[in-house]
């Protein structure tokens, strides 16, 4: 009995203590998304002063728009490219950075310099140095004998510099998870190896792949969850131009509730990417349970 | 053998030399916008372009001070992010002392309700906050981006200060309470201190991530004094077509405080980054 009343008091006070977090976490995230189911059932239009209930209207109209679908497909596909090439970069530099090299924590600095700068400001340096008529990158192309290409005014190479410029962002993060992955590597697993006469390829494919499945895991999902939500990048270089080529679902969200006022339907679209990033978020979760001890 | 180790200092050399032209790769773009800020318009758009200015020239970083509101957006971040980590580490730091420490009813469920905050971004939720902060007249203020940059980061704080209070020896707490200190002068006395390597560490991450935000304060702001420094840029490229020039020296001077904290903190910061989310 003495037990379960001190129990209850440390509950209380424990609740207590939590309040003001809980009280930031529950006013944010527990508000926003019931209100955001709300106003998604809602002909929700800031310009006008009519909101009348139209129940699912708002789910079925973008779940039949092409606009809807075709900025989930740039999405997928934007998303596929940068997973490659962030795993590709993030691996080949952890990889490197492990080496007992002079200067190695320099160089990891070096490296890591992109994590610490905005999202905007990458887009507009991006944006000055593939400039297509004064851009530095331009001037090197056709001084090389190559075509200069027109950046943001056609489709492929404006998605290709978003993409660039988000890959160079973002790699660093996965460039940290792999190297505390391979710094967890037992070096003896490699001796072993040697002695067996392994090569280096034999090593890295049977000994360093394997034992990073739980960083490639981490990483691709949070990149994911990442890419559903980067829109800086795309108000910085691309607006979603030319046309509606960099569109991505996020952007697309974010000008039917901020340019078009239609708050209803951009909530109604809010809700689908809520889901997407739950699920992923659940997967990140199971993932990570060995990690999780509480207390 | 010999041989072997002749093999090894080669493989070495080819590391580091890899490693260098990698870093003047990843380096090159915000040595452009240093460059380029320091170069007279004439100069910026000269044909072929001068990689180092003839002469460095300052005039953009004075163009930004006078011409245009830089410096009360420099302030305006500099509020806004400041005033937002002193408000999640307090809401942070208690409920992480609790998370660590006490056993209490609900423990797990509260855990994975902040886990599952942190984890999930804040772009799903700009609706309906924008219709709330309206409503409250928030609009346009202080106060709204710090309610919401408080939110956002409460949860990774308190991911990252619950590490570090775990791994302060609970024994100290036990001796305090034995001698008749209250909880709050056992956090203030005793966790306080010995976690300042990690609240600190905290405290830079979070404000490095709301100096950088954009879209969050693009979004609540509309008054020119109200925006902060990556509204600024954004205002100054696209609606004020404001040369390059000037558009990189605000960049550099975004750059430059982020870049310092990194550079005197890389190791705690790196650990912390490891430990947390994806931002």
């Amino acid at each position: 009995m003495m037990k379960i009343s001190s129990k209850a008091k440390t509950t209380l006070w424990s609740y207590l203590w939590m309040t003001p977090a809980l009280f930031l976490v529950l006013a944010f995230f527990g508000y926003s998304l019931v209100y955001a189911f709300v106003i998604s059932t809602h002909s929700y239009n800031l310009m006008r002063s009519e909101r009348p209930f139209i129940g699912t209207a708002n789910f079925v109209r973008y779940l039949t728009s092409p606009d809807y679908w075709q900025s989930l497909w740039i999405t997928c596909r934007f998303l596929a490219i940068v997973m490659i090439l962030v795993v590709v970069a993030g691996l080949l530099f952890a990889l490197l950075l492990k080496q007992k090299v002079p200067l190695r924590s320099l160089f990891r600095g070096f490296l890591m310099v992109p994590w610490v700068l905005s999202m905007l400001v990458t887009g507009l340096i991006f944006t000055w140095i593939f400039d297509a008529q004064v851009g530095i990158l331009n001037y090197v192309l056709r001084s090389v004998g190559l075509k200069a290409v027109p950046w943001l005014s056609e489709p492929v190479p404006a998605f290709s510099l978003l993409a660039m410029a988000y890959v160079w962002k973002v790699y660093p993060f996965a460039m940290i998870i792999f190297l505390a992955g391979l710094q967890s590597i037992n070096d003896e697993y490699y001796e072993a190896a040697a002695v067996d006469g392994a090569g280096p390829i034999t090593r890295f494919v049977r000994i360093t792949l394997p034992f990073l499945k739980p960083q490639f895991l981490v990483v691709i999902v949070l990149l994911s969850i990442n890419v559903f939500n980067m829109i800086d990048m795309v108000f910085a270089i691309t607006k979603g131009g030319p046309g509606v080529s960099t569109r991505l679902v996020s952007y697309f969200m974010y000008t039917n509730a901020f340019t078009h006022m239609e708050m209803g339907y951009s909530a109604a679209i809010a809700i689908s990417l809520f889901l997407v990033n739950l699920v992923l978020t659940i997967i990140y979760v199971k993932i990570l349970k060995p990690e999780i001890s509480v207390g | 053998m010999l041989d072997r180790s002749r093999a090894a200092l080669t493989c070495h050399v080819c590391v580091f030399l890899l490693l260098g032209a990698f870093s003047a790769l990843i380096l090159f773009p915000p040595v452009w916008a240093l460059s380029t800020s320091l170069k007279p318009d004439k100069e910026m758009l000269q044909y072929p372009p001068t990689i180092l200015p003839a002469q460095w020239y300052l005039g953009n970083y004075r163009a930004l001070f006078i011409a245009m509101p830089f410096a009360r957006s420099l302030l305006n971040s500099f509020i806004v992010s400041s005033l937002s980590v002193c408000l999640t580490i307090f809401a942070g730091l208690m409920a992480a002392y609790v998370i660590a420490r006490k056993e209490f009813i609900g423990k797990e469920l509260v855990f994975l309700l902040f886990l599952l905050c942190m984890m999930l971004p804040g772009l799903t939720n700009i609706i309906p906050m924008f219709l709330l902060m309206g409503k409250l007249k928030l609009l346009n203020t202080y106060a709204a981006l710090v309610l919401l940059y408080s939110a956002g980061n409460v949860a990774f704080s308190i991911w990252l200060l619950r590490g570090f209070i775990a791994s302060i020896p609970q024994e100290l707490d036990e001796a305090a309470i034995l001698d008749g200190c209250s909880q709050f002068v056992i956090l203030r006395r005793i966790i306080f201190p010995l976690a300042v390597p990690g609240i600190t560490a905290t405290a830079i991450l979070i404000f490095i991530s709301c100096w950088n935000e954009f879209i969050v304060a693009v979004t609540f702001t509309n008054k020119e004094t109200m925006r902060t420094l990556t509204v600024a840029i954004y205002f100054f490229k696209t609606y004020w077509n404001v040369q390059w020039g000037s558009i990189m020296a605000a960049s550099v001077l975004a750059i430059v405080p982020v870049l310092a904290f990194f550079a005197v903190m890389q190791r705690q910061l790196l650990a912390g980054l490891t430990k947390g989310a994806f931002r």
